[in-house]
């Protein structure tokens, strides 16, 4: 099926999230949209999943306009959505999932979970899938869930699929498996559009790309197109993909953990026994797919854990058990993973933001007093030196795009005197033009000699600012490698596989 | 939209409701007092005798009902004027302002507990407990203004501090059941709203704070000369020192909320509690804290009720 969606305009408020844009998608062909994070990719796919009704143009399938008040309806039209967030039922098996909705009935609506089974068992075998229909989706791997998703989506006759950002969730290799996946897909004739900030990817499966930037659409390229150009579309100027940075000066031991362990409170193992060191100078980057225990340990290191045993020891200082506060005071700066929920107070000022853990003592406060003045004055340098786009110090921190947030909290971070800096996903949504920049700043803390952890789920962000690769699976540190590993090593360790 | 969105929906809209509650602005603070003004008149109109009288012969003189409808709401209003503001029938100053002078009065108590409230609302603290915190604040306030002997000035000081303990420690309760147990306050404050009308009812039937001579209806006995809020305008008005307290008290919330680190921690909790946290705030030290100022603010609405009257009181007075 073709699908045509002709200048497409969908504002909220003042806000024009999407500005005439107009994307057609040829039948078995692969389209990428590629933009950055509040680019306007999701509203647009969320225009034509009918969850948002278009202010201006028109929605053409096969050429005949068609409009969606609803999901259903534009499912009903052959449209199929695989969302970054799976839409499953854990405790369901696969066949179970995939009827939910559209339940085939036999006489008297009962289920006949035969017929669902075996729509499951044909897609499965129709494409390599290898899904058990029988299967537990919640004891599933993410990669095979994803399939369930697809399974579903093709169950109901879909034969225009759109994958918001697929691979977020996915291992080097279980990634490959998709690629090769949607290009079975695509050439039994369904129709792909793929949205994705990975440019790798977007190289690597694309037919066509079109590459969109607040709200409109910059252009139309080819999968020939270098990553360099891509990355120039997207960020609407030049960029450098790769940070520039002197081989390490590595001093001694500074953070040394042993046997850190946190359990969650069902008694499941978060974090597993695990033991490294940090020195000076260093960048130690963890890597892993997303939730194998990343999160939870900087949570531990942090003191926001519980339930935490072991030893974690800055320069001999144990920060296991210690409070928040103490952490923070022995300094350590952090950036969370999720700036919205951990990171900002989002209707606070920049200012306000700057002194968040400073309001105790420091030289923002006297007498239980702030002085506002002096936080004035730092948050106007601060603005300055980290480049944070904002109409002012007083401007609420949540109005502010993603990677000026991101550029508060490291402004925050960076101004108290660091003996060790955690970063958890430092670029996670964050415009790539900011990437560069933050990336340049860690660079910058670790060459001032202070020991650095780095957590990131993106191989391209541990690659880039690693001197030693942690890999985490499952709670553990399966292996600590060099920088210079490859990457199918890595997407080896990811998944669980050690060498020996 | 995300999943993200929707599961961050339920905790997120509790907290919209209490950003909005919290940050009124004056235009609509004017309109619900327009609105209210509409629905007074709407209802004066509905019951007055005239008015009915005139709309049972509406469609032959409709301007009968109109003009008997106006006369009905305006004549409320003036006279609701006359007898909150500035009375104009009065023949001299004293009488013509003497209605001003006691909503002022009566103003203090609602102010101060306003406060108390807002700024637990501030804190992300749904403290419902206002009820129990004024009436607690008022007998300890009243037991100090009877029981002890104390000088002029000392005794109603010493009366005052017992009361904002009174308050305090009632809501306080609230607050570390909260940051202990994770307790809603929402719950525990109303339940501990029920155990203070009952504790204070049974107490006034005790000699604690009864006199035992006065019958057997749950009543105080009346502070002592001492222990009372002094009048302010002299002895033609019923206005007194609680009213000086709230603006004082007014003044207080506004630098600790908006000037001190205290209240810059209580809005950052109020608005980003996982926030706070990280940036090494402890949340749970801050809920009690806020609870008790929060009490603080409720109790002293409680002392002006207690102290400032010259006989006694009973339960009736939140």
């Amino acid at each position: 099926m073709k699908l045509e969606l002709r200048s497409i305009t969908k504002r909220f408020g003042s806000l024009v999230a999407n500005d005439k844009i107009s994307v057609t998608v040829e039948p078995g062909q692969i389209h990428c949209l590629l933009g950055e994070n509040g680019a306007g990719k999701s509203t647009l796919m969320n225009v034509l999943f009918g969850l948002f009704q278009p202010d201006e143009g028109q929605i053409l399938l096969d050429d005949q306009p068609v409009s969606f008040a609803g999901p259903g309806d534009a499912m009903a039209a052959g449209i199929g959505m695989v969302h970054q967030h799976f839409m499953l039922v854990p405790v369901f098996t696969v066949a179970e999932n995939v009827m939910l909705g559209h339940e085939p009935t036999r006489g008297l609506g009962r289920i006949d979970l035969a017929e669902a089974r075996r729509q499951v068992r044909e897609v499965s075998e129709r494409f390599g899938f290898e899904v058990d229909p029988d299967a537990l989706v919640g004891e599933l791997p993410v990669g095979i869930q994803q399939r369930v998703e697809i399974i579903k989506a093709l169950s109901r006759k879909a034969e225009i699929l759109v994958l918001d950002e697929p691979t977020a969730v996915l291992t080097p290799q279980e990634t490959d498996e998709l690629m090769v996946i949607m290009r079975q897909l695509a050439a039994s004739g369904t129709s792909i559009v793929f949205i994705t900030h990975k440019l790798r990817e977007v190289q690597e499966v694309a037919d066509t790309i079109t590459v969109i930037r607040l709200g409109k659409v910059v252009g139309e390229t080819s999968p020939t197109s270098s990553a360099h150009e891509l990355a120039t579309m997207m960020v609407g100027r030049d960029i450098g993909l790769t940070v520039a940075k002197n081989p390490p000066t590595v001093g001694k031991a500074a953070l040394s953990v042993s046997g850190l362990t946190m359990f969650a409170r069902s008694g499941v193992r978060l974090l597993d026994d695990v033991s490294f060191d940090v020195h000076e100078g260093e960048v130690l980057a963890v890597a892993g797919v997303q939730g194998n225990g990343q999160t939870e340990l900087t949570e531990a290191l942090l003191g926001l854990g519980e339930r935490v045993f072991g030893s974690a020891k800055l320069y001999g200082k144990e920060l296991v058990g210690a409070s928040v506060r103490t952490v923070l005071d022995n300094g350590v700066g952090y950036i969370p993973e999720d700036r919205t929920v951990d990171g900002l107070v989002a209707e606070f000022s920049v200012a306000e933001n700057l002194m968040l853990d400073r309001s105790f003592a420091g030289e923002f406060v006297s007498q239980h007093t702030i002085k506002f003045s002096k936080l004035d004055e730092f948050a106007r340098s601060a603005i300055a030196e980290f480049d944070i786009r904002t109409p002012g110090p007083a401007a609420p921190a949540g109005k502010l795009s993603g990677g000026n947030q991101q550029k508060v909290v490291l402004a925050r971070e960076l101004s108290r005197d660091l003996k060790l800096f955690v970063a958890s996903q430092p670029t996670r949504g964050v415009d790539v033009g900011s990437v560069e920049f933050i990336h340049e700043r860690i660079i910058a803390v670790r060459d001032s000699g202070v020991p650095v952890i780095i957590v990131s789920t993106e191989l391209d962000e541990v690659l880039e600012l690693a001197d030693r690769i942690a890999v985490m699976y499952r709670g553990r540190f399966i292996d600590i490698v060099p920088a210079d590993t490859p990457r199918s090593v890595l997407g080896q360790l990811m998944a669980g596989v050690t060498a020996a | 939209m995300s999943t993200e969105s929707i599961e961050s929906e339920a905790p997120s809209r509790m907290r919209e409701l209490l950003r909005d509650i919290a940050s009124g602005s004056v235009l609509r603070t004017l309109l619900a007092i327009l609105v209210s003004f509409l629905v007074g008149s709407l209802l004066i109109i509905f019951t007055n005798e005239q008015v009915q009288n005139a709309s049972s012969y509406f469609f032959s003189r409709p301007t009968d009902t109109f003009s008997a409808a106006w006369n009905a709401a305006s004549e409320a209003y003036a006279a609701l004027f006359r007898g909150s503001v500035i009375n104009f029938g009065a023949t001299n100053f004293v009488d013509a302002i003497y209605p001003l002078t006691e909503t002022l009065r009566f103003s203090g108590p609602l102010i101060l507990a306003g406060l108390g409230i807002a700024l637990s609302f501030r804190s992300g603290l749904f403290n419902i407990g206002g009820q129990g915190q004024l009436l607690m604040g008022a007998i300890f306030a009243a037991w100090a203004s009877f029981q002890l002997d104390l000088p002029p000035v000392i005794h109603l000081v010493v009366a005052i501090i017992f009361g904002l303990v009174g308050g305090a420690l009632w809501s306080g309760i609230a607050g570390l059941l909260k940051a202990k147990s994770g307790a809603h306050e929402v719950i525990v404050t109303i339940m501990m709203n029920y155990i203070a009308v009952s504790l204070v009812t049974w107490l006034m039937r005790t000699p604690v704070l009864h006199d035992m001579t006065s019958g057997e209806n749950p009543t105080t006995r009346a502070p002592a000369i001492n222990a009372q809020l002094p009048k302010i305008f002299g002895d033609s008005f019923q206005i007194h020192l609680g009213f000086v307290l709230a603006l004082l008290g007014a003044v207080v919330y506004w630098w600790l909320l908006e000037r001190s680190s205290i209240g810059f921690r209580f809005r950052a909790v109020g608005l980003n509690p996982a926030a706070a946290r990280t940036s090494g705030i402890d949340v749970g030290r801050v809920y009690i804290l806020a609870m008790v100022c929060s009490g603080l603010f409720v109790g002293l609405a409680g002392v002006n009720q207690a102290l400032g009257r010259t006989g006694s009181f009973t339960p009736s007075i939140d």
